[in-house]
């Protein structure tokens, strides 16, 4: 959810609980000003039909329909006023009203009078509902002008923030383009910004490092690797040596071989991180894959695999030559190394995309392995799916992995 | 043979020499960029063992150099890079061939021998060992004056064994020799005992004899018995 959408939320949700009691309060306090009203009015009158009672005015010239009085043999509570809400049956409606009844027993010379005054309420809840209407109205104006209002400043306040955002996102760690955050008025946005240049400086400073020093690794490495498996082809050719003597050495010797192979594979990987290969040109895909095909074959049989293809679709994709073929070839010898025995590999082009398949089980590949040296097979150098995820990535194909039928796709989308 | 090592990495340079040696040729060594252009226009060298990254400079130089002064010289690049720009460059600057460090003595030994072939049998390209006759041209090979089909991987590992003639072959130098970059394809090199079964029964069957000796647990010897 954004900030924005949040902020008004709480706020429209705080106005609307303060003026829902707000709301009730005045309620309140209106319905007793209005009660003390009619208590006030039916005392009026309940005194104007007792003076008159005095003045012996007959009985059924003071009833009417507001207006009750009966002789009573009841002699208690006397004088006691007693307050009540009643409904009365209204003839002429036909419905039922709510009304304020006044109900006392008065002493006049020796007969006691049970006097009811009634008064309707229509009016008064009339008056409440009339007076709570532009209340209501005022209340939702505020609340809108509220939320308003704090859109349009957080909008303004939280600008430099979007820029700032905007900015981190164009960033790419490793590009020559340093990163420029707008100034701003605000302190805690400018202190965010600074903060942040200032860890960006630090990372690519450290990225810079790595990087230079992956490369230098990489290529000192090769000497003494050189020396390492000359001196042991040295040693295997003399003759003196016994059984014992050269089964270690042998195992120097293969290892160097491992290390090597490793090591022209990271060299390949910083190469690529580097930008190295930054030429680029107009490049059937297909054609490549034709090739690479080809140059596999023997390999492919050798290890005893059924290889299909269908390359009709040419590919037409600006990238640089001989990145096309290392990720092609990739992709075949990952198909070869990840088969099962009397294992398939079936190649497929389709405008603008091409497909690998491979039978293989399922564990053996999974899409982690697009990091380096996720591996499954002791064979396999781990490298091969970072290569090709590397070079995808950096020309923007898309490349989908899935498992199905027992056969393990990866397709490229260019 | 005279051949001319360009190194600055000392003890690279020891191992070529000895093994080098070993096979024969006439070794010098240099390990700059500018005694290198000194020795190639004092002397004749049948190949040139170069490494691109030397203390004062590239070995891209020294090719340009021997261009300039018209040294029709077989070259080898040595090259830590590995770096598919530079070996394009080599070659295209009259580099005959190029191998990456950490770098096969047989292979080295093979390639220098196939470039001095290519530059002195004008006209002239058989090899003869013992009782066999191998054209590098048709790629014929021929047992006792008898032609025996080989394949082309058969073909290539014989004419590895003739090349690193009485020198101990690691079954992976065999399988790097015939695949290139591509030796980590296979589950294990066992498929290279087939190979290597066939031509021998060729041979063989064509009344040849057996050069080829099993080094046990490190790989093969091709000798003349």
């Amino acid at each position: 959810m954004k900030l924005l959408v949040k902020t008004s939320l709480y706020y429209a949700l705080a106005s609307l609980l303060f003026f829902a009691v707000a709301g009730f309060i005045i309620l309140i306090n209106f319905n007793n000003v209005i009660d003390n009203d009619i208590n006030d009015f039916l005392v009026n009158r309940e005194e104007i039909a007792t003076t008159q009672l005095v003045n012996d005015v007959p009985l059924e010239a003071l009833n009417n329909y507001e207006q009750i009085i009966k002789i009573t043999k009841n002699k208690e509570e006397v004088d006691n006023l007693i307050f009540s809400d009643t409904i009365v049956y209204d003839i002429i409606d036909d419905e039922f009203h709510a009304y304020r009844k006044l109900n006392v027993i008065r002493k006049i010379g020796a007969v006691y009078y049970d006097i009811s005054i009634f008064k309707s309420l229509i009016e008064s809840n009339l008056l409440v509902v009339e007076i709570l209407k532009p209340m209501l109205l005022v209340f939702l104006g505020l609340l809108s002008f509220l939320l308003l209002g704090n859109l349009f400043i957080s909008r303004g306040l939280w600008r430099p923030f979007k820029e700032t955002l905007v900015t981190l996102k164009n960033y790419e760690l490793g590009s020559t383009r340093s990163i420029d955050f707008s100034r701003t008025n605000t302190q805690e946005f400018n202190q965010l910004n600074s903060m942040l240049n200032t860890m960006i400086k630090k990372i690519h400073y450290d990225y810079l490092n790595l990087k230079e020093f992956t490369e230098n690794a990489a290529h000192e490495i090769q000497t003494p690797l050189a020396i390492i498996r000359n001196k042991c082809e040295i040693l295997l050719q003399s003759e003196s040596l016994t059984e014992v003597e050269l089964k270690p050495l042998k195992s120097i010797y293969n290892s160097c071989l491992r290390l090597s192979k490793i090591n022209h594979g990271l060299t390949l990987l910083a190469k690529i991180e580097s930008g190295a290969y930054d030429n680029s040109e107009k490049i059937d895909v297909t054609e490549v894959v034709r090739n690479q095909v080809q140059h596999y074959i023997e390999v492919i049989e050798l290890n005893g695999f059924k290889i299909t293809t269908e390359l009709s679709h040419p590919i037409h994709f600006e990238i640089n030559p001989d990145l096309v073929v290392i990720l092609v070839s990739n992709l075949i010898r990952n198909a070869i190394k990840h088969n099962n025995t009397n294992g398939i590999i079936h190649i497929i082009t389709m405008p603008n995309c091409i497909r690998f398949s491979n039978s293989g089980n399922q564990a053996t590949i999974d899409v982690n392995q697009f990091k380096r040296f996720n591996r499954s097979n002791k064979n396999s150098l781990g490298l091969g799916l970072s290569i090709i995820n590397k070079i995808c990535s950096a020309y923007h194909i898309r490349l989908e992995y899935c498992y199905e039928n027992g056969l393990h796709n990866f397709v490229l989308y260019f | 043979m005279k051949l001319l090592i360009i190194e600055d990495e000392q003890e690279v340079q020891d191992d070529l020499i000895e093994f080098l040696k070993g096979e024969n040729f006439l070794c010098e060594a240099v390990s700059t960029a500018s005694m290198a252009k000194e020795k190639v226009y004092m002397h004749e060298y049948d190949t040139i063992i170069l490494d691109i990254g030397l203390p004062d400079g590239t070995g891209l130089e020294v090719l340009e150099y021997l261009k300039k002064i018209n040294r029709d010289t077989g070259v080898i690049i040595l090259s830590a890079h590995g770096a598919i720009d530079d070996k394009i460059s080599a070659l295209d600057l009259g580099a005959d061939d190029y191998l990456t460090k950490p770098f096969d003595f047989n292979e080295l030994n093979a390639r220098i021998k196939s470039i001095i072939r290519r530059k002195q049998f004008h006209g002239n390209n058989t090899i003869d060992f013992g009782d066999i006759r191998i054209n590098t041209v048709s790629h014929e090979v021929a047992v006792n004056n008898t032609n025996i089909a080989l394949t082309q991987k058969e073909y290539q590992m014989l004419l590895y064994f003739i090349s690193n003639e009485n020198r101990v072959i690691t079954k992976e130098s065999i399988v790097e020799h015939l695949w290139g970059d591509d030796t980590d394809m296979f589950d294990s090199f066992d498929f290279i005992y087939g190979h290597i079964k066939n031509l021998r029964k060729k041979i063989i069957n064509a009344g040849g004899n057996d050069y080829l000796s099993t080094i046990y647990g490190v790989g093969y010897k091709f000798q003349k018995v």
